[in-house]
């Protein structure tokens, strides 16, 4: 099912005199899984409700599985599932009767729909909870059901906007587990998230978004290279007695949470670093090398830390 | 799919929660059964001396009313849910058309008006009230407050769709919902209002309203009060229903 890409160009979206979404481009191949990574308020959502149709840009063109987003609209409606940042199913009804009315309204027949939304809760472990009104489901449950209304037709492209934020740790690696089932499936997809592990987990490609622009993109190991070479970490007790001994001796020596940072470093710092210590006669626990986090790639190409730590 | 059947299905389910929601079906019928049974204690036999005919003749119809009208408010804050819980915007997403999901909404709550309507009225029937024209004339009742429930649920929606808070719902339907009954023929008669007012109490939809389902229940003008509260959802659509269907592109 290779239905088509989304593409993005030069992407603009103004709310009063704030700039939300500011010449934002990025192209999500056909089949491909690419991560809208970034803070909240990064201007994420906009970007997912301005490619989904529930906002009209105010600049740039966007196309979703060869429909251009304000030209062809119901094109675009036809070609695509979105889970939001909110459960959006009917709490009052089961989630058995949510599933039959979205497929319903999906134009599918009335057995068919049925049959569908049986299929559905059983591949998404609601069986048990099928006739039960979704009131009573827990978090985990309710974002299940959702993205199971999004798959009760098969869609070409799929939007997930922040599919985890609020989950537990085996929430969200159900919901991980479904992602990848997905991507198996050959869709398209588009997530948002505040999660670098999950970016790096979930995606090929990661879009890093920081107040309505693009700050970094490509691969994680790509954006990973592009905040520079490794980061050489050494751990001794106490660590300013290392820090003093490799200040001056090697550069951008930091602390950070009580281990020795050196970034930028390569098998060389790691050298003079081992050297450094030795003439200061500091005994280190564990000198290692190691490929920049996310979330230090986010500091390096932002400015700025993250507001919400990934956990 | 039809315009039409997607209506359907959306009504299905606003029809669905409804009843699946004992407390609001409760305060939809509760509060109007009350409000006929106080007025009834304290301006029954006060009113019904200075008027023709029973209180209650007069007093049944208005409840009737009011209760579509206060059904309004629920409608108003069930679709702000809606369109601030997600739902709306999965529908929007969907290659499903803009209207039925105003109008599967409008449906189901002139369904649930009616049903409402029925049931005080069915309270009413027990402390005297009588339909004396004939069973068209009962059909036509109910048609009328179908009629005046309509004016009130599309300006729930515009509502619901320019507010910011469940509270701002509520409370802008609450006022206009609270002042229309006062300040109609339902519970005085309009002589006994201060004249300068009299031509806002005339004119108050549901006076009039109030007046056609006098008519139609226990005797009196019909034509004229039946037309005046059309043209009343005639302006009332002609205004709000593009206005809505403009704010939920």
């Amino acid at each position: 099912m290779n239905g088509g890409g989304v593409e993005v160009e030069g992407l603009r979206k103004v709310f009063g005199d704030k700039t939300a979404v500011d010449e934002v481009s990025f192209t999500v191949e056909p089949g491909a899984v690419v991560g809208l990574l970034g803070p909240n308020g990064a201007g994420k959502t906009t970007v997912i409700n301005c490619l989904s149709t529930l906002l009209p840009l105010d600049g740039g063109r966007a196309s979703v599985a060869g429909h251009d987003v304000a030209g062809d609209p119901s094109g675009v409606r036809a070609s695509i599932a979105l889970t939001g940042q909110f459960a959006a199913v009917d709490d009052v009804l089961t989630g058995r009767q949510n599933l039959v009315l979205f497929g319903r309204l999906l134009k599918l027949g009335k057995a068919e729909a049925a049959a569908r939304a049986g299929e559905l809760l059983t591949g998404f472990g609601l069986a048990d909870a099928a006739d039960q009104p979704v009131k009573s489901y827990s978090g985990g449950m309710r974002r299940r059901l959702d993205l199971a209304a999004s798959l009760v037709v098969s869609r070409p492209v799929i939007f997930l906007d922040e599919p985890t934020t609020g989950l537990d740790p085996v929430g969200r690696q159900e919901m991980w587990d479904v992602v990848a089932s997905l991507r198996e499936k050959g869709v398209t997809l588009l997530l948002t998230t505040q999660y670098l592990e999950e970016a790096d987990r979930l995606a090929d490609r990661i879009v890093l978004i920081d107040d309505g622009k693009v700050v970094a993109e490509g691969t994680p190991g790509e954006l990973k290279k592009q905040v520079g070479g490794q980061v050489c970490e050494v751990r001794a007790e106490p660590p300013e007695d290392a820090l003093r001994a490799l200040r001056g001796k090697v550069d951008n020596v930091e602390e950070s949470g009580g281990l020795i940072v050196v970034r930028d470093a390569d098998g060389g710092t790691l050298a003079d670093v081992v050297a450094a210590l030795r003439e200061r006669g500091v005994e280190a626990d564990d000198i290692r090398l190691r490929r920049p986090t996310l979330d230090e790639a986010f500091i390096a190409l932002t400015g700025h830390e993250r507001k919400e730590t990934a956990s | 799919m039809s315009t039409l059947a997607e209506t359907g299905l959306l009504a299905g389910r606003n029809l669905r929660r409804f009843v699946k929601s004992p407390q609001l079906v409760a305060d939809s019928v509760m509060f109007p059964v009350i409000l006929l049974f106080l007025m009834l204690l304290v301006f029954g036999e006060l009113v019904g001396q200075a008027s023709r005919g029973a209180y209650i003749d007069r007093l049944a119809p208005v409840i009737v009313l009011f209760s579509a009208a206060y059904g309004a408010v629920g409608t108003g804050v069930g679709f702000f849910a809606d369109l601030r819980g997600g739902i709306a915007d999965r529908f929007r997403a969907m290659d499903i058309g803009r209207l039925p999901v105003l109008a599967g909404r409008i449906a189901a709550d002139l369904a649930r008006a009616v049903l409402v309507g029925a049931f005080t009225t069915a309270v009413a029937y027990a402390v005297g009230f009588r339909f004396s024209q004939g069973p068209l004339a009962v059909l036509a009742f109910f048609a009328v407050v179908a009629m005046f429930a309509w004016i009130f649920l599309w300006l729930a929606v515009v509502v619901a769709l320019s507010a910011s808070s469940e509270q701002a719902v509520s409370g802008a339907l609450n006022t206009p919902v609270t002042l229309l009954l006062f300040l109609s023929s339902g519970f005085v008669p309009v002589e006994q209002f201060p004249g300068w007012l009299q031509p806002v109490v005339r004119a108050n939809p549901l006076s009039l309203a109030g007046d056609a389902l006098v008519g139609l229940s226990s005797g009196g003008a019909v034509l004229v009060p039946v037309l005046f509260t059309a043209a009343w959802a005639v302006a009332a659509t002609a205004i709000l229903a593009p206005l809505a269907v403009r704010l939920y592109r």
